[in-house]
């Protein structure tokens, strides 16, 4: 039913001016190549990498760049690029996951706001206010320092605040909505709540949905990175990129220097992050027409 | 508040803000306790923090009545705000152990670090927040330059490299910025310290990876912002008048283009708490987020997690999250009058 929907949304929007505009945008097709190269790495980063994520090389460690290691090898002798390979996939993960769960609590209660109104709107708008005031990674602190590290635990801890977005944006969408004729129309012939939500309300905010995802990728990206590298996400010796960095930081300087096992997840990072922000703009420039110029 | 008459206008609005910081005070305080709480097991927690990481029965037990944690819940929350009831030593209650309440200043003893939590504390709140107000100026600087030379010279080369570095500066991860300040400036070049604090020239390098952190999208936000206010009728009347460029850019559109960068930099204050955090780890800051994370961080030198630390680091957090807030709520209702007279509050 609302897979229909969706695919006949899309497929309105092939012909749309803001899909034209969108496939005109230089940022879209760099970001969108990007994405696809990383995500296409994930899937087949075993085929990609030459070692093994976790394989240790006890006689190559702490290695310069060679044409067997491409970008060297860390403080175990394990390949560096094979380990940035692997880490696509906790990269990927990690945001799908967390707009997935930000998402699924967000826009049920925004929709709930905008819809009911009243006093259930004033309660949790006033839950999404003081979600959005406080600091996301003090909370997902205290929440690992309660649960432990790991993966999922990190996406919970980060989902805590991080789901206050959606709302907001789920609540105007539908408040913009309520007060469209066809909407009292379909009340007029006494359809339900349900119908008008998944008929009307939901399709009517799919566009600006995607552009809040693709914006809270590379800050969920960056910020799950942050954890793993306090060593409050994922734990070494797992291949994720801000892990690596946490292992890197005490080879920075003195006495035993290998910059470069610091410098080359951080590019990593950098780049799946770039693209989702490419994507992002050229997103949010193409269906919003008064941002374009 | 009905049955009290407050007064109307600003005084009132900050009034009603500033009585609603109790009730505010009130949920943070027990979201705090109830960390500890959480865990299962306070005693246990205790032990673990004196690295005791398997602790037989008897000590449970004995650390349990000498800290009190044998009382109903609702009594250990009291006691932990107020210090009442005070120890009683009839019931195996340890006097030089129980806590005398958050309000007269009492966050407990840390074994970890072998002294009382909020002396702790007292010494390392004033470095984060000069590590945290030399980054806002910084990104405060950084983003309104950026911004307003970007809007001004739309469409040209200033305009493009700006933007490019503003979107560069929100896709680095800022731990990584930093280990790469310290990398070129402390390793390679030896120009700055990049490690610890021992006067203004170690804050250089972490105040300005920190500031660069929010002025990217400070800049982004202050480019649109401008460039709106410029499309806007009075900047034509303004130059219609006959003023020169420099008096309508810099009286009559950035005053009025600065109005939702500021709001957004107080709404983004949050960020900066968090970026603090992490900030302070990678430059070994002696501050309250290293202190926070090596208290939360368990099995290091073989401890346990020391929860009188996480407590007073998230308390402290989310009492700057809530001041901020209140911040922001006055400065826009000092900006928009119409909140000001509204019902919001």
């Amino acid at each position: 039913m609302l897979g229909n929907k969706i695919s006949g949304y899309l497929r309105g929007l092939r012909r749309s001016p803001a899909s034209r505009y969108f496939k005109r945008d230089i940022r879209a097709k760099v970001g969108f190549a990007i994405v696809l190269a990383v995500v296409f790495t994930a899937i087949f980063a075993s085929f990609v990498a030459p070692h093994g994520p976790l394989e240790p090389h006890y006689e190559d460690r702490l290695q310069g760049p060679s044409w067997k290691y491409l970008m060297g090898t860390d403080w175990m002798g394990r390949c560096l690029f094979s380990r940035i390979i692997y880490g696509t996939r906790y990269a990927l993960a990690v945001g799908f996951l967390l707009i997935a769960v930000q998402a699924s609590i967000g826009v049920p209660l925004g929709l709930l706001a905008g819809y009911k109104g009243g006093r259930v709107d004033n309660l949790i708008m006033r839950l999404v206010d003081a979600t959005l005031a406080m600091p996301g990674l003090i909370i997902a602190l205290a929440f690992v320092a309660l649960f432990g590290p790991g993966l999922y635990k990190v996406i919970i801890a980060l989902a805590i605040t991080g789901w206050a977005g959606y709302a907001r944006l789920m609540r105007g969408q539908t408040l913009a909505v309520k007060g469209e004729t066809y909407i009292e129309a379909a009340k007029a012939i006494g359809e339900k709540d349900r119908t008008i939500i998944s008929r009307y309300v939901l399709p009517n905010s799919i566009s600006p949905l995607i552009v809040l995802m693709t914006m809270t990728f590379p800050a969920a990206i960056l910020l799950a990175s942050a954890m793993s590298f306090l060593g409050l996400g994922v734990m070494p010796p797992e291949p994720e990129w801000g892990a690596m960095l946490n292992e890197s930081s005490r080879y920075l300087g003195d006495p035993m220097p290998a910059p470069l096992w610091s410098i080359f997840p951080g590019i990593a990072i950098i780049v799946l992050v770039l693209g989702f922000n490419f994507l992002g703009d050229a997103l949010r420039d193409a269906f919003d027409p008064r941002l374009r110029e | 508040m009905r049955f009290i008459r407050l007064p109307g206008g600003m005084y009132g609005f900050i009034i009603k803000r500033l009585l609603l910081l109790i009730p505010i005070f009130f949920v943070v305080s027990i979201l705090v306790f109830m960390l500890l709480q959480l865990t299962g097991d306070p005693a246990r927690q205790v032990l673990m923090a004196q690295g005791i990481l398997e602790p037989s029965p008897e000590q449970l037990e004995a650390v349990r009545y000498q800290y009190g944690y044998h009382r109903p819940v609702y009594i250990q929350y009291i006691r932990w705000l107020t210090g009442y009831p005070s120890a009683d030593p009839n019931q195996g209650e340890d006097p030089r152990v129980m806590t005398r309440g958050l309000l007269r200043g009492d966050l407990g003893y840390s074994h970890k670090f072998q002294r009382p939590v909020q002396a702790l504390m007292l010494e390392k709140i004033p470095n984060t927040l000069v590590l945290m107000g030399a980054a806002f100026m910084v990104s405060l600087a950084m983003g309104l330059f950026l911004g307003v030379i970007a809007a001004l010279r739309r469409k040209t080369w200033a305009d493009y490299t700006g933007m490019g570095v503003a979107l560069f500066g929100v896709s680095i991860p800022n731990f990584w910025q930093g280990m790469m300040a310290i990398l070129i400036f402390a390793v390679l070049l030896g120009w700055l310290p990049g490690e610890g604090y021992y006067g203004l020239k170690w804050l250089i390098l972490p105040a300005l990876t920190l500031g660069t952190a929010q002025a990217g999208s400070l800049a982004r936000m202050t480019r649109s912002s401008m460039l709106d206010v410029l499309r806007q009728d009075y900047i034509r009347t303004a130059r219609a008048k006959g003023l020169r460029e420099r008096a309508v850019i810099y009286t009559h559109a950035l005053k009025n283009a600065i109005i939702p960068v500021v709001t957004l930099l107080f709404l983004r204050l949050p960020y900066l708490f968090g970026g603090t955090v992490v900030i302070e780890v990678v430059f070994k800051w002696p501050g309250m987020g290293t202190l926070l994370v090596k208290g939360g961080m368990g099995a290091a030198g073989g401890m346990g997690k020391d929860w009188f630390i996480i407590q007073g680091g998230v308390l402290m957090f989310l009492v700057l999250a809530v001041l901020a807030n209140l911040l922001c709520d006055i400065a826009y209702a000092y900006l928009n009058p119409k909140i000001r007279y509204g019902e919001g509050g």
